[in-house]
C-alpha cells in the first residue's frame, strides 16, 4: 500500500494549526449544514407527501360518498357531474369512478367511460378483498389513492384519484435552493470567522515561534511582543519570563564554565608541568642507575653481590615505570582535545604503522596482530594512533593465554554502523568477568597483581578519547574467549 | 480525523440518498372488454326504497343469484327516482327488472316479458297515514289539504290511494294538493313533519319505517287502506337467454323453500316470489283503464 498520499495529507493537516482550525470549522459547518439541511428537506418532503396523500384521500372520500347512489343507479351522467364538482386541479392526472368489476363509470377523461381498467395496479385494486381506502402509488412523481364506494355496508365500486407531484417537487426545489443558499452563506460566514479567529490565535503563536527561532539563531535578547490579556498573551509573558531566566542562568553557567575552563586549563598546565618535572628526575634516575651498573661491572666482588644487583634492578624498573606513568598521564590529559584536524582517517594505515612500531615487542612476546579491513574513522590522526596503541598495549600487557603454549593473538576488526564506525580489539587472553568490565575503565584499576609495564590508565585514555567524540566504548566477551574492547566513533559530532 | 471522515461520508450518503428516488408518472390503461368469462346482467329494482336501503334489502338476493348461476354476473341497479327507472326500463337498458305492476304492464310494450312476481298480493294495497294529532278522521277531511305520494307512476302507493280518495268523494285533481315527493320514505316523512295532512304509501315501506323509526312511527297512524291488487312483477328483456330467465325464475320462486332463501325474503319483507306471465297483469291493465278514465288520465308510456 502506497502510504505517500496519507503522509502528505497528514503533513498538510498537522503542519499548521491555522489550517486545522479553519478546515475543521469549515468541515464541521458543512457537515452540520448538510445534516441540518437534509433533515429539514426530509421533513418538508414528508409533510408535503402526507399533505398530498391526505388531500387525495379526502377528495376521493368525498367523491365516493357523493357517488354511491349514482353508482348503484348506474347513472353515468350523474357520476360525471359528481366528478366535475371536484374541479380541475393542474396536478390532477385522473379521477375515476369504477364499478366493482373495473368498468369506468365516470372519468376526468370522459372518453374512457365504459372502458375497463386493465393495468397491473388497477387489477391489484380490483382484486383487493378489503373495502378500505388504499394508497396505490406514493412516489416522488405522483400519488394515486383509491376509496371504496360504499352504500350501507356494501361496496359498489371504487373511486381513484391520481395527482402528479410536480407542484410538490417545485416546492421542494424552492426549499432546496433556499437551503443551499443558507448553507453557502453559513459556511462562508463560518469560514470567515474561523479564518479571523485562527489568524488571531495562530498569528500570535507565530510571534512566539519567531522569537524561538531568533533565540535559536543566537539572538538571546529576542522577546515576544504579544499584547492582550488572553491565554496567548499569558503564554508570551511566561515565555519571556522563561527566556529571561534562561538568559540569566546561561550567563551564570557561562561564568561558571569560564571559571571551570580556567581552572581546568590551570590544572592541565600544572599537570603538564608536573609531568615534565617528574619526567626529568626519572630520566636522571635511569641515567644514574646505568652509570652505577657500568661502574659495578668494573668491580667483580660487587658484581657478584646479589643485594647490590637487585637494588640496581629495582631502581631501573621503578625509573622505567615512573617514566611510563608520566607518559600515560600526559596522554590522558591530552586525550580529550584534538591534536590535529578531526577528519576521516584510514584506520588500516594507523594499525599497520602501529604493527610496524611494535614488531620487536610482538616478536619478543610471541604475539601476533590480525587485522581485518577497517572502516575509516573520523578522528585526528594522533589520537587515533593513541587509541589503537593503548588498546593493543593493554592486550600485550594483560592478555596472557591460559594455555602457555598458545601464542597471544590480537584481532582488530571493524564495521560501519548507522552514521558511525565500530571497531573491535579482541584477544585470546583469560577475559574479564562481566562485573568488572566497567570498572577497568577507571584510572589505575587493575584486576591482577601483574601487568608489569602498564600504568593502569590505558583504558581510561581510550574512553576519554572516544567520549570526547561522543562515541561509546565497552567490553565484550571475545569470540576466542578473551576480551574484546569495542568502540564506536560517530561520523558527525553529536550534541548529545 | 477518521471519525470526521466517517461523518462526512454519512452526510454525503444521506444527501445522495435523498436525491435519488425520482420516479415516473403512472397512467392507468383501459380496454374495451373485460377479460372475464362472465356475462354481466343488470337487475334493476324500481325505487321501492332509497338506493342504500334498496341495496341492503335486495343486494343479498342478487348475491344469491350470482352464487347459483355460473357464467353470469348480476349487478343490482337502483334508480334515484321513478322517472329515472321508467326511462331506463322503457329504453330497454335493463336486462332484468322488478318494476311495480303499472311499470310491469308498460314494460310489455317495450320488449319485456313477465317471468315472475312478488308474492303476498294481499299486501299490495295502498295505505294512508296521518299524524295522530292531525284531526283527520274521514276522507273528506282532506279537502283543501296537501297530501303526499312517492311518484305519479307508483301503483300501490299513489294510484290506488288516489283511486281510494276518488271512491270516497275526493276529486284528487281539485280537492287536494298532490305532492309527489320521490320516495316512499319521503312521503311518510312529509306526514310526520306535518308538511302534508296525509301520506300515501303501501304496507311494506310502512313496516320498514316502523322498524327503523319506531318513535316517529308512533306519532303516525294508518287511517285507510285500499283493496289489494297484484304485486310487483319480475320482467326480463326479450333478448335474454331463455335458460337464464328460467334459471332466475326457478331460483327466485323456490327461495321460500330453504332457510337461506326465507332469510333473504324476510329482509324485503315478503313470504315468497311466484312464477307469473304477461297475462297475470291483465287485472292491472283493467285497473289502469278505470283509473285513467275516472281519476286522472295516465300518460302513455
Amino acid at each position: 500500500m502506497n502510504l505517500a498520499p496519507i503522509r502528505l495529507l497528514r503533513h498538510f493537516w498537522f503542519a499548521s494549526i491555522r489550517r486545522q482550525v479553519t478546515l475543521s470549522f469549515a468541515a464541521v459547518s458543512v457537515l452540520v449544514m448538510l445534516l441540518f439541511g437534509y433533515g429539514i428537506l426530509e421533513q418538508e418532503r414528508d409533510f408535503l407527501r402526507k399533505q398530498s396523500v391526505d388531500y387525495a384521500q379526502g377528495l376521493a372520500h368525498t367523491v365516493a360518498v357523493s357517488s354511491a347512489s349514482w353508482v348503484v343507479a348506474n347513472d353515468v351522467a350523474g357520476l360525471q357531474e359528481v366528478l366535475a364538482s371536484i374541479g380541475r386541479s393542474r396536478s390532477l392526472r385522473y379521477a375515476l369512478v369504477l364499478s366493482s368489476e373495473g368498468r369506468v363509470l365516470a372519468s376526468s377523461q370522459p372518453e374512457n367511460v365504459g372502458l375497463y381498467v386493465n393495468d397491473a395496479l388497477s387489477r391489484r385494486l380490483l382484486d383487493a378483498t378489503a373495502s378500505e381506502p388504499l394508497v396505490l402509488l406514493d412516489n416522488t412523481a405522483m400519488i394515486d389513492v383509491a376509496e371504496p364506494v360504499m352504500l350501507g355496508n356494501r361496496q359498489v365500486g371504487w373511486v381513484r384519484i391520481g395527482f402528479g407531484r410536480d407542484e410538490m417537487a417545485a416546492n421542494l426545489r424552492k426549499v432546496e435552493r433556499a437551503g443551499y443558499l443558507m448553507m453557502a452563506v453559513s459556511i462562508a460566514a463560518t469560514l470567515l470567522v474561523a479564518l479571523a479567529l485562527s489568524g488571531r490565535v495562530t498569528g500570535r503563536l507565530q510571534q512566539l515561534v519567531d522569537v524561538a527561532n531568533q533565540i535559536h539563531a543566537g539572538r538571546r535578547d529576542a522577546r515576544a511582543q504579544v499584547s492582550g490579556s488572553d491565554e496567548v498573551s499569558a503564554l508570551a509573558d511566561n515565555f519571556n519570563t522563561m527566556l529571561n531566566e534562561l538568559e540569566k542562568s546561561e550567563r551564570g553557567l557561562a561564568a561558571r564554565g569560564n571559571a571551570l575552563s580556567r581552572a581546568n586549563t590551570d590544572l592541565t598546565r600544572f599537570a603538564e608541568i608536573s609531568a615534565h618535572h617528574l619526567m626529568e628526575p626519572s630520566r636522571r634516575l635511569s641515567s644514574y642507575s646505568q652509570n652505577l651498573r657500568e661502574r659495578l661491572d668494573a668491580i667483580p666482588e660487587l658484581r657478584r653481590d646479589n643485594e647490590v644487583r637487585n637494588s640496581i634492578e629495582y631502581i631501573e624498573r621503578d625509573a622505567a615505570r615512573l617514566r611510563n606513568l608520566v607518559r600515560d598521564i600526559q596522554l590522558y590529559l591530552a586525550a580529550s582535545e584534538p591534536r590535529g584536524a578531526v577528519c576521516e582517517e584510514d584506520a588500516n594505515a594507523v594499525v599497520a604503522a602501529l604493527e610496524r612500531r611494535l614488531a620487536q615487542r610482538l616478536l619478543e612476546q610471541g604475539a601476533a596482530i590480525e587485522c581485518g579491513a577497517l572502516p575509516p574513522a573520523v578522528l585526528d590522526k594522533p589520537r587515533l594512533n593513541d587509541l589503537f596503541a593503548v588498546l593493543v598495549d593493554n592486550a600485550l600487557i594483560h592478555a596472557r593465554p591460559l594455555d602457555p603454549a598458545q601464542p597471544l593473538r590480537i584481532h582488530i576488526g571493524g564495521e560501519r554502523g548507522e552514521g558511525l564506525s565500530r571497531y573491535r580489539v579482541a584477544d585470546n587472553g583469560p577475559g574479564i568477568p562481566a562485573e568488572y568490565r566497567e570498572r577497568v575503565f577507571e584510572m589505575f584499576e587493575r584486576l591482577t597483581a601483574g601487568g608489569e609495564g602498564g600504568s593502569g590508565i590505558g583504558l581510561s585514555i581510550a574512553r576519554r578519547i572516544v567520549e570526547s567524540r561522543h562515541g561509546r566504548i565497552w567490553i565484550e566477551q571475545a569470540e576466542q574467549g578473551g576480551v574484546a574492547v569495542v568502540f564506536e566513533l560517530p561520523d558527525r559530532e553529536s550534541a548529545e | 480525523m477518521r471519525n470526521f471522515m466517517s461523518w462526512l461520508g454519512l452526510a454525503m450518503f444521506l444527501l445522495l440518498a435523498g436525491c435519488g428516488d425520482e420516479q415516473q408518472e403512472y397512467q392507468p390503461s383501459f380496454v374495451a372488454q373485460q377479460a372475464q368469462p362472465e356475462k354481466h346482467y343488470s337487475f334493476a329494482i324500481h325505487p321501492l326504497h332509497n338506493p342504500e336501503m334498496l341495496l341492503e334489502r335486495y343486494g343479498p338476493i342478487v348475491d344469491y343469484l350470482n352464487r347459483h348461476i355460473e357464467g353470469a354476473h348480476f349487478t343490482l341497479e337502483a334508480s334515484r327516482n321513478y322517472e329515472e327507472f321508467d326511462k331506463k326500463l322503457y329504453a330497454g337498458q335493463l336486462d332484468f327488472a322488478l318494476p311495480n305492476p303499472y311499470q310491469t304492464v308498460n314494460s310489455l310494450k317495450h320488449g319485456y316479458h313477465v317471468f315472475g312476481k312478488m308474492g303476498d298480493d294481499h299486501n299490495f294495497r295502498g295505505i294512508w297515514l296521518v299524524r295522530r294529532d292531525s284531526g283527520i278522521r274521514k276522507v273528506t277531511d282532506l279537502k283543501g289539504k296537501k297530501v303526499s305520494y312517492p311518484a305519479k307512476t307508483a301503483l300501490a302507493a299513489t294510484m290506488m290511494p288516489q283511486y281510494y280518495l276518488h271512491t270516497h268523494g275526493i276529486d284528487v285533481n281539485k280537492d287536494v294538493e298532490n305532492l309527489y315527493v320521490g320516495s316512499q320514505e319521503s312521503s311518510i316523512m312529509n306526514a310526520y313533519l306535518g308538511q302534508v295532512a296525509a301520506a300515501a304509501t303501501w304496507p311494506i315501506p310502512w313496516m320498514l319505517f316502523q322498524q327503523q323509526h319506531p318513535d316517529k312511527a308512533a306519532q303516525l297512524e294508518l287511517i285507510w287502506q285500499t283493496e289489494p291488487l297484484i304485486n310487483n312483477g319480475l320482467v326480463a328483456r326479450s333478448d335474454m337467454p331463455k335458460e337464464l330467465v328460467e334459471r332466475v325464475a326457478m331460483l327466485l320462486s323456490t327461495l321460500h323453500e330453504n332457510e337461506e332463501g326465507r332469510a333473504l325474503l324476510a329482509r324485503l319483507p315478503i313470504s315468497r316470489f311466484e312464477r307469473a306471465n304477461d297475462a297475470s297483469y291483465d287485472v292491472v291493465r283493467s285497473f289502469l283503464a278505470t283509473f285513467s278514465r275516472n281519476v286522472r288520465p295516465l300518460e302513455p308510456q
